[in-house]
């Protein structure tokens, strides 16, 4: 009885390739705007979660992302450390600040002051040279896309130079961090290197990073210390989810979601409606099979395989493209952070298939409603 | 065989899409910083910064002279008793007044000398016109005339014995300036830095930077900067540990010595040449116990104290 729903599609060769190409297209129109939305969204959190080093993040009580700066008293940090349950804390310094290349490309940089004792919040990966080079004096390792801005179309190494503020540091190497979302070179040096470019601003501490000790719970540290007053504790999860929540309220992935939901409106109508089409096309045959004593049971199960055949291949086809696509974009290294997050994969085509549940059933109410005389039309 | 085509090129475009989406996905996991931050060991604890410094603390070796120096007798990190010589001041101008102060002692000497045998001459010649005058051979106004003399002549004498301690004592203070260019160690203590050298002008008076930095390293002391909010909770005598920067592995237990009574602001230590206010501090005095570190004055470390009660909400 299947075998037959399967003959039926497949002899109705260019509805069944209409539908296949309309899933395909929906599907790796909704994934690959899914992909964009969610690594953009990352991308602002991508600073917090590459410091892997901890698992708390402690700031200025009105901070809600990573960009946003509000210096620190020294003296904070003692304080974090005093709290019991605390592993360690190290200091985290971001400036921005304006640097040129020896070709006298000039760019906004964002400077990441790691502290000098134990470099806690180094990058982990690297791309070239050892990431601990940074505790020689005046040197940074830079990120690919930031090496892509100073130094376009070179091979990433190490030994180059960028003068900031009438000094010179020396690239000891290029790190494999995640994009940031602000598109500006990431350096990343020691905090003493680092402080001498905060020209003017007293304080030398814009973050805490903290380690919560084995047995403390991270949240409940980060009540402890958020009751010292000044001073705000969120675990790393939090701190990126607060700083996604900040860009993403801010309109742009409002953009995305509209362009992910006429992906889908689309591609479900256009399978759906093919699909009825296809349907009411073999009424006859299908309501010979009414007369040959077929039960709608088994109508209904063969418009569930078929529906689901469709989909399926669909999908598959879909996600290939997409794939495809994003690993091409991720060759970019401004867009080498381009993932797709594998609920979002899984999501969308469900989501798909739910959607096209519905033109499934007036199919299946459709079929129902045969006469078997329809035979005779 | 074509009806399966188009099923195996969707399992094949399925699993390269489920094989790059899985590829893709970011990697987190728990890392350890290169050389992890130091860790209190205590459960209540104060973590504070401190600063290594010599237990007489460091004395700036000033000059009460101005003046080039000829000779540094001192060489960097030496040991030096209380009064051996550090380093000498040019003297040459010192040593020619005090040439003319010995002349001069020496031409007063010689009028003191004069006067003497002024006076013995006197004495004798009324001596000799008394006996003259019994016999009436010279008037009496003469003798009275020689006794004045003698009078005289008895008080040049104490002038010229007065300008002989004048002298006496004008060479000698020139001495004492001779010997106040040689500048001495207050105390025992080792050269911690040597910022004189000879043919370099040496100013009297307060400086910021010292000519000869001077401190007892044995015992090493570090002096604790302990948040104004959580000095409550710091106790002398409590058990106390400093971490060597870059190794926290490497501590030494501290003893509490005393707390500096008067509470400062305090300076960030940046290393900054403008050290800057940040909140205000009290200071404690520990000992470092262990000695097979490798410490020098003037180094950071990073300390927790064991602390009594719990922080509380302050700002």
């Amino acid at each position: 009885m299947n075998w037959v729903g399967l003959q039926m599609l497949r002899n109705d060769r260019a509805k069944f390739a209409a539908m296949i190409v309309a899933v395909s297209l929906a599907v790796f129109l909704m994934q690959n705007q899914a992909a964009i939305l969610a690594t953009m969204l990352s991308m602002t959190a991508a600073q917090i979660r590459d410091v892997q080093d901890a698992d708390l993040w402690v700031t200025e009580p009105d901070v809600e992302c990573f960009d946003q700066v509000k210096p620190m008293r020294d003296i904070q940090l003692l304080r974090v450390r005093g709290v019991a349950g605390i592993a360690w804390a190290a200091p985290l310094l971001k400036i921005d600040a304006i640097g040129r290349s020896e070709g006298g490309r000039l760019n906004t940089v964002t400077l990441l002051g790691i502290d000098d004792a134990s470099l806690a919040g180094l990058p982990q990966k690297m791309r070239v040279g050892r990431a601990d080079a940074i505790r020689e004096l005046d040197t940074a390792i830079i990120d690919p896309g930031g090496h892509e801005l100073f130094f376009p179309g070179e091979p990433f190494r190490a030994g180059r130079s960028v003068r900031i503020r009438n000094r010179r540091l020396r690239i000891v190497g290029v790190s494999d961090i995640a994009a940031p979302f602000t598109g500006l070179p990431m350096l990343h040096t020691s905090r003493s290197t680092a402080a001498a470019f905060n020209l003017g601003e007293q304080h030398m501490t814009s973050f805490i990073l903290a380690r919560s000790a084995p047995g403390s719970r991270p949240e409940a540290l980060c009540q402890k210390i958020n009751t010292l007053g000044g001073l705000r504790a969120r675990t790393t999860e939090q701190f990126a989810a607060d700083a996604m929540w900040f860009y993403g309220s801010q309109g742009v992935p409002m953009l995305f979601m509209v362009t992910i939901t006429i992906g889908l409106i689309v591609g479900a109508a256009i399978t759906g409606q093919t699909f009825l089409m296809f349907i009411k096309e073999n009424a006859r045959p299908i309501s010979m099979l009414k007369v040959v004593g077929t039960t709608d049971r088994q109508l209904g199960t063969m418009i569930l395989l078929q529906g689901a055949v469709v989909l399926a291949l669909g999908s598959c086809f879909g996600s290939g493209i997409a794939a495809a696509v994003c690993n091409v974009i991720r060759t970019q290294p401004f867009l080498r952070s381009l993932y797709l997050p594998w609920e979002i994969a899984l999501g969308t085509c469900f989501a798909l298939a739910s959607v096209t549940g519905i033109a499934l059933y007036a199919s299946f109410r459709h079929v129902r409603g045969l006469e078997p005389a329809a035979v005779f039309r | 065989m074509k009806q399966y085509l188009l099923p195996v090129l969707a399992a094949g475009a399925a699993l390269f899409a489920t094989v790059s989406v899985v590829r893709t996905q970011p990697v987190r996991e728990v890392t350890e910083p290169v050389s992890p931050p130091p860790a209190s060991s205590f459960t209540d604890t104060v973590a504070a910064v401190g600063l290594i410094e010599a237990s007489t603390e460091h004395i700036s070796v000033g000059t009460p002279l101005s003046g080039v120096v000829t000779e540094v007798l001192v060489t960097l990190n030496q040991s030096v008793r209380a009064g051996t010589p550090l380093f000498r001041l040019d003297t040459r101008a010192l040593q020619a007044s005090l040439a003319v102060h010995e002349s001069q002692l020496t031409a007063a000497r010689a009028r003191q000398a004069t006067a003497q045998c002024q006076v013995e001459d006197l004495n004798d010649r009324l001596e000799r016109s008394l006996k003259l005058r019994s016999s009436t051979v010279i008037s009496e106004d003469e003798v009275i005339r020689t006794r004045f003399a003698l009078k005289v002549s008895q008080a040049r004498v104490v002038e010229a014995q007065a300008e002989v301690a004048v002298a006496e004592a004008s060479a000698a203070s020139v001495r004492t300036e001779i010997a106040r260019s040689t500048i001495l160690a207050p105390m025992d203590a080792t050269v911690l830095q040597l910022k004189i050298r000879p043919g370099e002008f040496a100013a009297a008076g307060a400086s910021t930077a010292p000519l000869i930095l001077l401190g007892n390293l044995s015992p090493l002391h570090l002096r604790v900067d302990i948040d104004e909010h959580e000095a409550w909770r710091v106790q002398p005598g409590t058990r106390a540990k400093g971490h060597v920067r870059g190794n926290a592995d490497l501590a030494s237990p501290l003893s509490f010595v005393r707390f500096e009574p008067f509470v400062i602001p305090k300076r960030s230590l940046t290393g900054d040449s403008i050290e800057r206010v940040d909140t205000r501090v009290l200071q404690a005095i520990y000992r470092l116990d262990r000695t097979d570190l490798r410490l020098y004055a003037g180094q950071q470390m990073d300390v927790f104290i064991e602390a009594s009660g719990t922080p509380t909400a302050s700002r």
